[in-house]
């Protein structure tokens, strides 16, 4: 499942800390932590509008998709 | 457990006898191996019975014996280590102590539901291999009676499919917690 998380570049662009975007939508720095190296199973879409909402973006602006075969499998990254 | 399956081979039929004003002693009769009807017919019947014991006595049908005794002791004995695993699971220390234990007490309603099984396996050997000392002779017996093992069997699915469920929770639950 190659989805690149790309929260860090938007960080900078927006001049934002991780611990103040942390603090902002309600999460720990931990999983913010985890959601930007991307070992998350999956992101909820309320974090994701809140994310969102505070650095002023769309979700394709944090998220992008590289074609990859194997997410045709139904099971694949189980 | 080794040493209860070895002595219920070289001891077929062991137990105490308690009362009378004698206190406790232990008596050896292999008869009381068989269902109530085949034990009363050599008990009625001397010859019989010296024939019964003279057939048990026999090397090689004790060491049938030990094996028919392994039939429906070695289920218990995995029932009851998976379940001594499972408790000393639990007591540990860490946050994981029921996924950790849940494995052995899957494995524990598995030894059970073996047990509960084998409960007629082992009566029905029993009396096959005892059967050549018996006064009709030699003939393959099936005791299989579902009444006396419905019960234990029911309680040992039910306690494998809640273990399942369970197991099954914990894993939806991880897999949710790995949102964000």
């Amino acid at each position: 499942m190659p989805m690149i998380v790309q929260l860090d570049v938007m960080l900078a662009k927006r001049k934002v800390r991780s611990k103040q975007l942390a603090e902002a939508i309600g999460i720990t720095e931990s999983n913010l932590s985890l959601l930007k190296s991307g070992k998350v199973k999956g992101v909820r879409f309320s974090t994701l509008s809140a994310i969102c909402r505070y650095l002023d973006c769309q979700p394709g602006d944090i998220l992008s998709y590289e074609t990859s075969d194997e997410d045709l499998r139904p099971d694949a990254g189980d | 457990m080794p040493i209860v399956i070895a002595a219920a081979g070289l001891m077929p039929g062991t137990g105490p006898i308690c009362g009378g004003g004698y206190g406790c002693v232990w008596n050896v009769r292999a008869a009381t191996l068989l269902p109530e009807e085949s034990r009363m017919e050599i008990e009625m019947s001397p010859p019989d019975r010296a024939r019964f014991d003279a057939h048990v006595a026999r090397t090689d049908v004790r060491i049938g014996l030990t094996g028919i005794a392994a039939i429906d002791l070695l289920p218990f004995m995995a029932l009851l280590g998976t379940v001594g695993i499972a408790l000393r699971r639990l007591g540990g220390s860490g946050a994981d102590t029921l996924e950790r234990a849940l494995p052995w007490l899957r494995r524990a309603s598995q030894a059970a539901i073996v047990w509960m099984l084998a409960g007629p396996v082992h009566q029905s050997a029993l009396e096959t291999w005892l059967s050549p000392g018996m006064p009709s002779g030699f003939r393959i017996i099936t005791t299989i009676l579902l009444a006396p093992i419905a019960g234990g069997l029911l309680i040992a699915f039910a306690a494998y499919a809640a273990i399942w469920a369970v197991e099954a929770a914990l894993k939806a639950r991880r897999d949710l917690d790995r949102f964000v």
